[in-house]
């Protein structure tokens, strides 16, 4: 059995972020293009905290968990307006829908958007 | 899941290619009768919203016997505004009025006429169809 760390003082953010989760964490960004066919917006990341995804192309976009029911349609997903649409997934409030894969669906044409995550960094996690 | 941004595909008409419509007309209308001042057709496809302001005033008195009008026609052929002049108006009557807010539809037309009756009198009088037509 690991001692809890002892009360320090934060620096930055980062270590806010660290205090507040207990364990620290950096982000990271992508650009996909949502096709007219379904595709992955979101890899599947068991370490991955938080996620938004904005749609700033002109066309309306759906994104769907990739699960076995399956891919994103106009009657299956969250549907993300064109020119701003954006969803958001934080896994003390979406569990892990916040780490499931996600794919999706542009309809009318191929509308860019624009991903950021936040992911348990590896790397500097304590062991 | 928390979602935000444009809550439906009916954004703001700002955002829908937007062009700025600015429709304005002054005539001298002649004593014979209804003529048209100012004329919008929706295009297919799009909207319109606009207002109309319509204006006259009387620059020769007009006769015992003769009257005149400026109005606004809406795309179902009602006048909505109408500003009228008496028989006998003396010089430099005059009137205007601005309407709120109107929508226009696809194949909608909008227009201002002058309607002046024959006589020695006379009319300067005009308006605006002015908006910003969108997608819809």
């Amino acid at each position: 059995m690991t001692t809890p760390a002892a009360p320090r003082t934060a620096q930055s953010v980062r270590d806010l972020l660290e205090l507040r989760l207990g364990v620290p964490v950096s982000a990271r960004d992508s650009t996909p293009t949502a096709q007219v066919t379904v595709g992955q917006v979101l890899k599947q990341d068991a370490a991955r905290v938080f996620w938004m995804v904005i749609n700033l192309g002109a066309f309306v976009v759906f994104i769907a968990p990739a699960t076995g029911s399956g891919g994103p349609s106009a009657t299956r997903g969250i549907r993300l307006e064109a020119n701003g649409g954006t969803a958001t997934a934080w896994w003390e409030e979406d569990g892990e829908l916040t780490a499931w894969e996600w794919q999706s669906l542009a309809v009318g044409g191929a509308s860019s958007l624009f991903v950021i995550e936040v992911v348990i960094d590896q790397g500097a996690r304590p062991q | 899941m928390r979602l935000y941004g444009p809550s439906s595909t009916r954004q703001f008409s700002e955002d829908r290619n937007p062009l700025i419509i600015n429709l304005c007309t002054t005539t001298f209308p002649i004593g014979n009768g209804v003529q048209g001042v100012v004329s919008y057709i929706c295009p297919a496809n799009r909207r319109l919203k606009f207002f109309v302001h319509i204006v006259g005033v009387v620059t020769i008195a007009l006769a015992a016997g003769q009257h005149g009008e400026v109005f606004y026609q809406n795309a179902g052929g009602f006048a909505g505004m109408r500003l009228w002049f008496p028989l006998a108006s003396p010089l430099n009557t005059r009137e205007n009025a601005t309407s709120g807010f109107i929508y226009a539809t696809a194949g909608g037309q909008h227009q201002i006429f002058t309607n002046l009756d024959a006589g020695a009198g006379q009319m300067h009088a005009g308006g605006m169809i002015s908006g910003v037509e969108y997608d819809p």
